[in-house]
């Protein structure tokens, strides 16, 4: 397992190289001087020309590329914004914690609803019960999440006044966010739930289960939902990227100063050292969830467990 | 002579699977809303400069912020515009934003997914190496960081929008092309010397061509929202084109006091989206009848 695990970390590295190269080739062909707009309409050529030199906007692609991942694999800098001077990566720290809180808030969200509407559905198959579950999806897939926040702040800020507005405070500022961005996957996880626990529960496993008189809880619970777990532990995983890039819309709407935000600003204002970053830190943090997804399959699925330790045994034999 | 019947053959199997598939998609009551709700939407998208009540550039600032009415039935915006018309020729943007951002996407993940999985080996290896890259950007992440790249405007969202699809066909299209190829009939048309462009034509891509419908037509729905919230950050179309996100995001400084500048846009992008998603479930179940028993 410990094997499996360390493999699956080396495989990183080159995906954490090829976002990085990804997001900086996209950026490379942003419109727009930022040495000029550094320096205002008032600049001169001359001062501009010094600016891009100085800011090293002048070498071409591959020395800026390289440059670029010595600085982000090797010394580890994230650079500086070329507007505020200060560190990005401090600005990404400061900010990470309001985008974090607002998507694995939400992944909790999708798991504790979606999963149970899911398993609702999928036990009442073409009753009352599945049918509601099954429009409430069918919408939550299709409402933009942003329009749903918009119309939860009308209702419950404006006209209600129950809940803030926008901005940051306690956990108040974060109910109506959270529960906007986490809709979509709510619904996204009920679909696939009640898809998987279908297909389970008509196997023969199920049927012998059920013949030999356990309780309809126990036929659920020990024998069908482990094994309809793995696509809808594909789809948490998958649900955590929508919720970190449903955030950014979100910290939008709500004026919450998170990545997304700091992103979206710096877009406006061309300061690339900000939105590489960004992206990078948002891709590489969605590349380690997808990688504890990997390792919780192989937990709750014993075939991929025994594989690998099958594997090792092998290598342990040969050695020997 | 043989061979000309043949032909007459098979193609009469192809129409009876069709007709079955119509036949399922039919009874699905929920899909058939949603393809009827498409059909009206696109009537509307072509034939908006002739049945929108109003000119959708027209500004009368006597009507600024009127609510709903009888003369405006879903009231007028900042500048006194008529957003009833507004939303249908918006229509124009998002369905042909989704519907073309989603094809280009398909054809490229097509090409790309039908080279892995037919020659698979080295090719493939590195191909799914630089899928895993993009993938690992969340594709909403994604689609913000080409658009602002690019730019705003149509083209240019279009791009930034198809990218982010091509993994999924390409997957999709490599995994059933995987299942196919070593099946006897391909193994046959290899034999008789028939080109790879043809076997990939002629064979592999109809029969894998049922996953690739749903996914198109979920597709559809799914870009229109992207398309929506590019639009409404900021990127994506930009005003004084009438766009859904972008009417939304024009309308979200007054929503305290004129929700319904907000309301109405927001609806249109749901119902459409909504359609879709109902028409993917229908054509889902009525493709592989396997699924839903």
């Amino acid at each position: 397992m410990a094997r499996y695990i360390l493999k699956r970390l080396l495989l990183m590295i080159p995906v954490m190289l090829g976002i990085a190269i990804l997001i900086f080739t996209i950026m490379y062909f942003c419109p727009g001087d930022p040495a000029a707009l550094m320096l205002g309409a008032g600049a001169t050529q001359v001062e501009i020309a010094q600016k891009r030199i100085e800011l090293g906007l002048d070498q071409p692609y591959f020395i800026r590329l390289l440059q670029y991942l010595k600085q982000v694999f090797i010394d580890l800098d994230l650079g500086d914004s070329y507007f505020y001077g200060t560190s990005v990566a401090a600005g990404i720290m400061s900010r990470m914690r309001y985008t974090l809180l607002i998507a694995l808030s939400s992944m909790g969200l999708q798991i504790l609803i979606g999963m149970p509407l899911g398993i609702v559905a999928a036990t009442h198959r073409n009753g009352l019960a599945d049918r509601i579950c099954m429009m409430i999806a069918l919408l939550g897939v299709s409402i933009p999440g942003f329009w749903l926040a918009l119309m939860m702040v009308v209702l419950f800020s404006v006209k209600l006044g129950w809940l803030p507005l926008y901005g940051v405070g306690g956990i108040q500022y974060f109910i109506l966010p959270v529960i906007a961005n986490s809709f979509a996957g709510i619904a996204t996880q009920a679909r696939q739930t009640r898809s998987s626990m279908l297909e389970v529960i008509r196997s023969d496993y199920v049927a012998t289960a059920r013949a030999k008189g356990l309780s309809e809880r126990e036929v659920l619970f020990k024998h069908a939902l482990p094994n309809a777990l793995i696509p809808i532990i594909t789809i948490v995983g998958n649900g955590m990227g929508m919720m970190l890039g449903g955030a950014v819309v979100i910290e939008n709407v709500f004026s919450i100063p998170g990545i997304g935000s700091y992103m979206m600003s710096a877009i406006n204002g061309r300061d690339y050292p900000i939105v590489l970053s960004g992206v990078l830190v948002l891709g590489v943090t969605f590349s380690f969830i997808m990688l504890l997804v990997d390792i919780i399959y192989a937990f709750v699925d014993p075939r991929i467990k025994a594989n690998y330790e099958r594997k090792a045994i092998r290598r342990k034999k040969s050695a020997a | 002579m043989r061979h000309k019947e043949l032909t007459v053959e098979t193609r009469i199997k192809k129409e009876g699977q069709l007709t079955q598939v119509m036949h399922r998609l039919r009874k699905n009551k929920l899909a058939m809303a949603g393809l009827y709700i498409i059909l009206i939407l696109i009537i509307v998208a072509i034939l908006s400069p002739f049945i929108a009540p109003y000119d959708y550039t027209k500004m009368d600032m006597s009507l600024k912020y009127a609510k709903p009415s009888l003369k405006h039935i879903f009231g007028c915006d900042d500048l006194g515009r008529d957003i009833f018309s507004r939303l249908m020729y918006g229509s124009r943007a998002s369905l042909s934003l989704g519907i073309i951002a989603t094809l280009v996407s398909t054809f490229i993940g097509i090409i790309i997914g039908s080279v892995a999985g037919y020659y698979g080996g080295k090719i493939d290896n590195v191909i799914m190496r630089l899928l895993d890259v993009i993938q690992a950007i969340p594709g909403m992440l994604l689609s913000i960081a080409i658009s602002a790249a690019l730019g705003s405007g149509f083209i240019n969202t279009i791009i930034a929008l198809a990218i982010g699809g091509v993994p999924m066909t390409v997957r999709l299209l490599r995994g059933s092309i995987m299942t196919i190829r070593n099946q006897e009939y391909i193994e046959a048309a290899e034999k008789i010397n028939a080109t790879k462009l043809r076997i990939i034509s002629r064979h592999i891509l109809p029969n894998s061509i049922a996953p690739l419908i749903v996914s198109v037509t979920m597709g559809i729905g799914n870009t229109i929202l992207m398309a929506a919230s590019l639009s409404y950050i900021g990127l994506g179309i930009q005003p004084p084109t009438p766009e859904w996100g972008a009417m939304l995001s024009a309308g979200k400084p007054v929503i305290e006091k004129y929700p319904h500048l907000c309301i109405f846009p927001g609806l249109c992008i749901m119902v459409v989206v909504l359609a879709f998603n109902m028409l993917g479930d229908g054509l889902r179940d009525a493709l592989d009848p396997k699924l839903k028993n």
